[in-house]
C-alpha cells in the first residue's frame, strides 16, 4: 500500500533516459510537412485551373446565338404594262376604257370610233357632259371633215356639236 | 520594455509552406519538453515511449494547419497531442496483451536508474486512465515540480480548488496504479 502522497513522487518522478534519433526524426517529419505542402500547392494549382476551365466552358455554353441573318430578297416585280384593256364578251366597257383603247388604237379611224364611243358613254352613263366633250372634240380631230355630218343615231350632244360647227367656223373667221 | 513577438505564428506558416528551417526551430525548441513529457507517460517503458514520441511528432507536422499559437505554446500543443498518443498506445498495448499471452513471461525493458518496486507499465496504464484534469495536476505537480501556488497560478483556479483537484488525483493515480500491480502479482 502507499498512504504517504509523498510516494507518489518516486513513480511520477521525470524519466531520464534517451529519445529515438532527434535528427533522423526531424528529417522524416520535414519531409512530411515538405510533401503537404507540395500536395497543396498542387491542389492549388488544380483548383485554379479548375476554375478557368469552368469559366471557360460556362462561356462556351452561355455565349449567345447569332443573330439568325435576314437575307431581304426584294422581287422587282415588273412593272405593269397597260394593256389594253379587253372588254369582255358579257360586260359593256366603261368610258375610260373606250377612251384608252383609243388613245392605243394605230388608225386615226379607229381612234375616232372609240373617241366617239367613249364620249356616248360619259353622256349616257355619268352624265359627265364635260368628258363627253372633250372626248367629242377628240373624235372631231380624228375623224376629219366627214364626221361633222349630221346622222340619226348621234347622241344630242354629238348633233348640237356638229351643228354647231359651221357657225363656231363662221365666228371665228369673222372674229379674224 | 516591448514583449518580444512570438515567432511561432510565422515559423509555423514558413514551415507549412514547407521551410524546413523553420519547422527545424519549431522542432527544437519543444523536442526536450515533448519527450520528457512522453517519457513520464510512458512510465520509463523503453519501446513505449520511442514509439510515442515518433508518432507524436508525425501527428504534429501532419496536423501543423491546426496548431493555434493564441491558445498556447507550440511545446504544449504537441504535449496535448503525445496525451492522446501515449493514451492509445497504452490502450493498445493492454489489448493486445490481452490476445497474446507469451510462454515465457519476459520483464519488459525499462529505463536505466529506475527503482526496484517500479512497476512501469503500471504506472504508464494508471495515467492512461486518468482524467484530464487529473492528469495535468500530476504533471503540473511531478513532472515540471511546480508548487501549488504555481499550479493555481497556471491553471487559474483559486489554490484550495488545486490542492483538492490534486489530492483526487493523487488518490486516483494510487487506487488504479495499485490495481494494476495487484494484477501483476
Amino acid at each position: 500500500m502507499i498512504d504517504d502522497p509523498d510516494d507518489l513522487a518516486g513513480l511520477l518522478a521525470p524519466r531520464p533516459g534517451g529519445s529515438p534519433n532527434p535528427a533522423a526524426l526531424l528529417a522524416v517529419t520535414a519531409g512530411v510537412l515538405r510533401r503537404r505542402a507540395r500536395l497543396r500547392r498542387a491542389a492549388r494549382g488544380v483548383g485554379v485551373s479548375l476554375v478557368f476551365a469552368l469559366g471557360g466552358v460556362a462561356g462556351w455554353v452561355l455565349k449567345p446565338s447569332p443573330e439568325p441573318r435576314v437575307v431581304t430578297v426584294v422581287e422587282v416585280a415588273p412593272a405593269p404594262v397597260a394593256q389594253p384593256v379587253a372588254a369582255p364578251a358579257d360586260r359593256p366597257m366603261s368610258a375610260t376604257e373606250l377612251e384608252l383603247l383609243a388613245e392605243q388604237a394605230d388608225t386615226p379611224a379607229e381612234a375616232a370610233n372609240l373617241y366617239r364611243a367613249a364620249g356616248d358613254r360619259f353622256l349616257k352613263d355619268a352624265g359627265d357632259y364635260e368628258q363627253a366633250v372633250r372626248c367629242y372634240r377628240l373624235y372631231f380631230r380624228h375623224a376629219g371633215a366627214e364626221a361633222r355630218t349630221v346622222s340619226a343615231d348621234d347622241s344630242w350632244l354629238l348633233m348640237s356639236l356638229k351643228t354647231s360647227y359651221p357657225k363656231e367656223n363662221r365666228d371665228a373667221k369673222s372674229d379674224s | 520594455m516591448s514583449v518580444p513577438p512570438n515567432p511561432e505564428p510565422a515559423l509555423r506558416l514558413a514551415a507549412l509552406a514547407g521551410d524546413a528551417g523553420a519547422w527545424q526551430s519549431l522542432y527544437d525548441s519543444a523536442f526536450e519538453a515533448v519527450a520528457g513529457y512522453v517519457r513520464w507517460r510512458c512510465g520509463g517503458l523503453v519501446d513505449l515511449n520511442d514509439d510515442g514520441i515518433q508518432q507524436t511528432w508525425l501527428t504534429a507536422a501532419r496536423k501543423l494547419r491546426a496548431f493555434d499559437s493564441t491558445r498556447g505554446d507550440f511545446a504544449g500543443w504537441v504535449c496535448g497531442i503525445a496525451a492522446n498518443v501515449c493514451r492509445n498506445l497504452v490502450r493498445t498495448r493492454l489489448r493486445a496483451a490481452k490476445r497474446v499471452r507469451p510462454l515465457v513471461t519476459v520483464p519488459e525493458p525499462a529505463m536505466p536508474e529506475s527503482s526496484p518496486d517500479h512497476d512501469p507499465e503500471a504506472v504508464a496504464r494508471a495515467l492512461a486512465e486518468l482524467p484530464e484534469r487529473y492528469e495535468l495536476a500530476l504533471r503540473l505537480k511531478y513532472l515540471e515540480g511546480l508548487s501549488v501556488a504555481e499550479m493555481a497560478a497556471r491553471m487559474g483556479e483559486p489554490g484550495k480548488a488545486v490542492e483538492s483537484l490534486l489530492t483526487r488525483a493523487r488518490q486516483a493515480f494510487r487506487q488504479s496504479y495499485e490495481r494494476r500491480v495487484d494484477c501483476h502479482d
